[in-house]
């Protein structure tokens, strides 16, 4: 199992120019503490919303791919999601950080998941997979969309770093900047 | 466009027409909701192969407010129709995505329960409606399809003015009465507790 900040850090490598969107809790402040960038849109609420915010994000620019970075907690709160993402095919990766706990909130264990690969192939996904170390993460195909990657985690051991210092109205105004230097082929 | 704007310029258009031809010309592109028979005339229009908009069926209310706010955030200009059922759902959405981002979005909602005269399960929502509403300070507007009988308010606590929803309705229809709902912008303070 990884280290939740090594997940992250190896998608960013991976993926560095995909919009971001971190669901609330310790995922957003991961994000923000591991590299903060214009083309993060951190989530400070709204459990639950990262992936529907995501597809609403891709089917807006279509051009870009777009990375949504859920925990086993928001994924769990909805699953629902999953096949109205799917019906519009967007350019979208979907990941779950699944460490098998609500660590934001004192580290409760999660609702049962189920299977989130199975259920994102059922609900439509073009692919999706459950990896337990980078190199498996690193294999992945992630060509056809939408794919979701569920990413088998340890509980941190980490002090949660510091909350995201812009306000949420500044992380809007920064995402649209990124959005119209790329549209105007400024940084991809 | 043309389609829908020729059909508001016949004679007798309903007030789905009505409204999604106000919508598209004021630019709306995107719709997303979950359906209310009271708004069933605006869903089989979106639903239409020639409709100018891009229709997104969500599987709830919060899910649809969470596409459109994505929308939103990255430059389209989204609308979400619910039934007033879905604004309890919504509300973690509103409250801790829309008002605190200062993402703007009208929201069409239908009103169930309207005057007590309803199903049972709509009794509560419609009689407590518009206060649900003022509590979260969402500026809201009343139209009705008899006439021209609007009702509205907006936030006290906006800094900015919310935008006024950019449509009339006075056709005919089976809707007893909609609302239509504006998140409203206000400061959010950076100076949060650690």
């Amino acid at each position: 199992m990884l280290d939740i900040r090594d997940a992250i850090g190896a998608l960013l490598e991976r993926e560095p120019s995909a919009l971001t969107v971190s669901t609330c809790g310790y995922i957003t402040r991961d994000l923000y503490n591991i590299g903060d960038r214009a083309n993060h849109f951190y989530l400070v609420g709204s459990m639950g919303m990262a992936a529907p915010i995501g597809l609403g994000i891709a089917l807006a620019h279509p051009e870009r791919r777009v990375l949504v970075l859920d925990g086993d907690g928001s994924y769990a709160m909805n699953p629902g999601c999953l096949p109205m993402i799917a019906e519009h095919r967007p350019n979208l990766v979907h990941v779950v950080l699944d460490n098998g706990a609500h660590e934001s909130t004192g580290g409760q264990r999660t609702a049962a998941l189920g299977d989130p690969a199975a259920m994102a192939l059922a609900a439509g996904y073009a692919a999706a997979y459950t990896v337990d170390d980078l190199d498996q993460l690193a294999a992945l195909d992630l060509t056809g969309t939408p794919a979701l990657v569920r990413i088998r985690c340890a509980p941190r051991t980490h002090p949660a770093g510091k909350r995201v210092e812009l306000t949420p109205q500044q992380l809007v105004s920064r995402f649209r900047a990124e959005l119209a230097t790329a549209g105007t082929g400024g940084a991809a | 466009m043309q389609a829908v704007s020729s059909l508001s310029e016949r004679s007798g258009a309903t007030t789905a027409e009505l409204l999604l031809n106000a919508l598209v010309r004021h630019g709306h592109s995107h719709f997303t909701g979950v359906p209310c028979s009271l708004l069933k005339g605006l869903f089989r229009l979106l639903e239409e192969p020639d409709c100018p908009a891009t229709y997104i069926p969500a599987p709830r209310e919060d899910s649809a407010l969470g596409v459109a706010s994505g929308l939103a955030v990255a430059g389209a200009s989204p609308v979400v129709l619910m039934q007033n059922s879905g604004l309890g759902y919504s509300l973690n959405v509103l409250t801790s995505f829309n008002l605190i981002y200062d993402v703007h979005l009208p929201i069409v909602v239908s009103w169930r329960g309207h005057g007590g005269n309803d199903a049972v399960e709509h009794d509560v929502i419609g009689r407590e409606l518009t206060r649900l509403l003022d509590v979260f300070g969402l500026p809201w507007t009343v139209r009705t399809t008899n006439g021209p009988r609007t009702r509205s308010r907006r936030s006290s606590s906006s800094t900015t003015p919310a935008a006024a929803p950019p449509y009339s309705s006075s056709g005919k229809g089976c809707e007893p009465c909609w609302t239509s709902v504006t998140p409203s912008a206000r400061c959010w303070s950076a100076n949060r507790p650690p």
